[in-house]
């Protein structure tokens, strides 16, 4: 059955991709900078009434834990934080999208972090969000 | 020199993606390395990049001091970058031996890959040299 995105279901089963996805394991595995929060802002029509995030806890190719929290606890916990509505994640996780061509399009914002960081992880950071291909996704219809 | 400005022309600049991305990029590569701004002192004219499948272009413009980031391009570049977003996204992750490219790194190759079957194309060269190497010495990640 599908799950729906947004949701802390989705964000665990997002965790369980990231650690199923060999290439993630390959790339990612010096990434030793800290927690990555992706952040869907506010949308009445999501129900969503405040922004909501996932924080990903990763290290060493591993994705060690997973929450789905208010966006301004996201940014006190996260060393990363991407920024973008829904309309755009379903976008770039569902693989319409590359994240790096959606950050040059303004599409994604990276509001907190090293940006030389993410940039030396483009390809960690491409198989990340590419794990998300892999789950049975209901994005819902705007 | 003692410091650097590095600033958004505009609004639309701050709409830009590419122009975020790689201001940001050379503000915290800057203070990450303080040893650069001896390259970024090197970097005076007007460099141009175009990021043609993402649809997006910016227009950077040095004098020694500062560095200014303005979308689209304006007036008259001396060099004019013009390629893939991958592309484009990998030129800070260039491998160096030196001040030159290393032909051994896979970024690299990628690189003279693309360059051979024009996806990749660079303009105003060999006059605008001195100001691609500064702006890969002052860009790169590594």
């Amino acid at each position: 059955m599908a799950i729906r995105f947004p949701s802390p279901e989705w964000t665990r089963a997002f965790a369980d991709a990231v650690n199923a996805n060999a290439n993630y394991a390959q790339h990612g595995k010096d990434w030793t900078h800290g927690k990555v929060a992706y952040v869907i802002t506010a949308d009445e029509r999501l129900g969503l009434a405040s922004d909501m995030a996932m924080v990903l806890d990763l290290h060493g190719g591993r994705c060690r834990g997973a929450e789905y929290v208010p966006g301004p606890e996201a940014e006190t916990k996260a060393d990363f934080v991407i920024v973008a509505d829904y309309p755009r994640w379903r976008e770039v996780l569902s693989g319409a999208v590359d994240p790096t061509k959606a950050m040059m399009q303004n599409k994604l914002r990276l509001k907190k972090g090293h940006l030389p960081t993410i940039v030396k992880f483009v390809l960690a950071s491409k198989s990340l969000v590419s794990s998300a291909t892999a789950i049975d996704t209901d994005y819902p219809a705007l | 020199m003692s410091g650097f400005c590095i600033e958004l022309a505009d609004e639309r600049a701050a709409e830009n993606g590419l122009c975020t991305m790689l201001s940001t990029l050379m503000r915290q590569n800057l203070e990450d390395h303080p040893e650069r701004l001896a390259a970024f002192g090197a970097l005076q004219g007007r460099l141009a990049i175009f990021a043609e499948d993402a649809e997006v272009s910016i227009t950077i413009t040095c004098d020694g001091r500062s560095a200014v980031f303005a979308d689209g391009i304006v007036g008259i570049p001396d060099l004019t970058i013009r390629g893939g977003f991958e592309q484009i996204g990998d030129l800070s992750r260039m491998e160096s031996l030196g001040r030159l490219p290393d032909p051994r790194g896979p970024v690299n190759q990628a690189m003279f890959r693309a360059l051979r079957s024009g996806q990749l194309r660079v303009h105003g060269l060999p006059r605008a040299l001195p100001l691609l190497l500064a702006f890969g010495d002052v860009m790169a990640v590594h």
